[in-house]
């Protein structure tokens, strides 16, 4: 009798139906196949090993507990998966004031300096086409929307960081994430119809 | 919350919303549009999306932090909710059911009385109409099925697609069938759930005109099950075309 799917072959929407059915090799084949952009997100925003680690265990265990909360039509795993990091690591980050400050000073530092070579690394890991499309933007959205996501900082701590009135951190950030998702449209990548 | 941003002022924040780059307070304004804005909703996935893209990354996740996780899992729980159940179901509802050659096995239904077993396969049913606890314990045990990893599903159809109900065959403890779906027959009549065992046509149980929830157990591995109207009561022997029929995958 058919017990099941056959995971190595199956599409993200299939293996989260498997967690459905507490199968943990379907956990585990979602794991094998995001975990290391959750983790690599995870420590980016939050520079710390052992929390990271932590976000991605709860970021899996939170799937296998409650694998209807992704809905395949609204988006992929990985960006649902990735989403669930980032938000839960940036609470992290807002819940250490100190810790936070900290990093501001950091951050300021970087956009100050420009590029660091942290981030030059983390950027080698991107997909070509994703680095293409980052670096086509205007310096103004590419910085707002990397101190935004990838630094973890709210709008107003971009605008402050920067220099910039908030409404312009808004507008540069959205006008950036448009820009590049049909930028990508148009090279093929994301699938982010 | 009552929302207070207009729709262009929250469109304006959506690219700092999917990026949780806003405070809780905006957050939640956000939060609160996008639950009646569609457009809106679409656009924070799409950003989000490009999002994921910046976070691309082939590097693979730590060693040993895999064998932490597979650790901490619940497996099975106690309760699942339903939506998790109807999401496991949706997979296996997919797969052929066995509509074709039930003629052949309709006509072997009623060749067969000399073959009946019931009672040798210890077939046990339970009218879960009658006591509200069984219902609820029932459900609970229908749900822990579903949620068994090496249970099977499979869903009865009629020709004409139009009758429904489901088969929960457990790896372990009793079966199920779920035919909260089924319409009610009239007072003088009743359902009865029939398996085909070895060639054996074996009745399951009556179900009652109106069943919801039925468990039942067999020591015999069923390949095919049908349910019948009868007259009240059931019968030993159906004449009947099955109203609905599942086989399973050999």
């Amino acid at each position: 009798m058919d017990r099941g799917i056959d995971l190595s072959d199956a599409s993200d929407a299939a293996v989260v139906v498997a967690i459905g059915r507490w199968r943990e090799d379907a956990l585990a084949e979602a794991y094998r196949r995001h975990a290391g952009a959750v983790f690599a997100l995870a420590q980016r925003l939050i520079h710390d090993r052992a929390m990271a680690e932590e976000i991605v265990q709860e970021v899996f265990v939170r799937l296998w507990d409650a694998p209807d909360r992704f809905d395949p039509a609204r988006g992929s795993l990985r960006s649902f998966l990735l989403a669930q990091c980032h938000g839960r690591s940036v609470d992290l980050i807002r819940s250490e004031e100190s810790r936070r400050a900290r990093e501001d000073r950091e951050h300021m530092q970087r956009a100050e300096a420009g590029y660091d070579l942290e981030h030059e690394v983390f950027d080698l890991a991107m997909a070509e086409q994703v680095r293409d499309a980052l670096g086509d933007l205007p310096e103004g959205e590419r910085r707002a929307i990397e101190l935004a996501y990838l630094g973890g900082h709210t709008y107003r701590e971009v605008a402050a960081l920067l220099g910039e009135p908030e409404g312009t951190v808004k507008s540069r950030i959205r006008a950036g994430l448009r820009r590049m998702r049909s930028s990508l449209a148009a090279a093929g990548v994301g699938g982010t119809a | 919350m009552a929302e207070t941003y207009t729709h262009a002022e929250v469109e304006e924040l959506l690219g700092v919303y999917a990026l949780d780059a806003l405070d809780g307070a905006e957050a939640a304004e956000v939060e609160a549009h996008l639950a009646t804005c569609p457009r809106c909703a679409a656009e924070v996935l799409e950003h989000r999306e490009v999002a994921a893209l910046l976070a691309h990354s082939g590097s693979p996740a730590p060693d040993g932090l895999w064998g932490r996780i597979s650790d901490s899992l619940s497996v099975p729980p106690p309760v699942i909710d339903f939506d998790r159940a109807s999401l496991a179901r949706a997979d296996i509802d997919s797969r052929p059911t066995g509509r074709r050659g039930w003629a052949v096995r309709a006509g072997a239904l009623g060749l067969v009385a000399a073959a009946v077993l019931i009672g040798i396969l210890g077939v046990r049913v339970r009218d879960l109409d009658r006591q509200i606890d069984q219902i609820d314990a029932t459900d609970l045990a229908v749900k822990q099925a579903l949620a068994d990893p090496g249970a099977d599903v499979v869903k009865l159809t009629s020709a004409d697609g139009t009758v429904g109900g489901k088969v929960v065959i457990s790896s372990a403890g009793p079966d199920f069938l779920v035919a909260s779906d089924l319409p009610a027959l009239a007072d003088d009549r009743t359902y009865q759930l029939w398996g085909v065992v070895e060639g054996n046509v074996i009745s399951l149980g009556v179900l009652g005109n109106q069943p919801d929830v039925v468990s039942f157990e067999t020591s015999g591995r069923v390949s095919t099950f049908a349910l019948t109207d009868e007259v009240a009561g059931g019968v030993v022997v159906s004449t009947q075309a099955p109203v609905a029929t599942a086989t399973l995958d050999s």
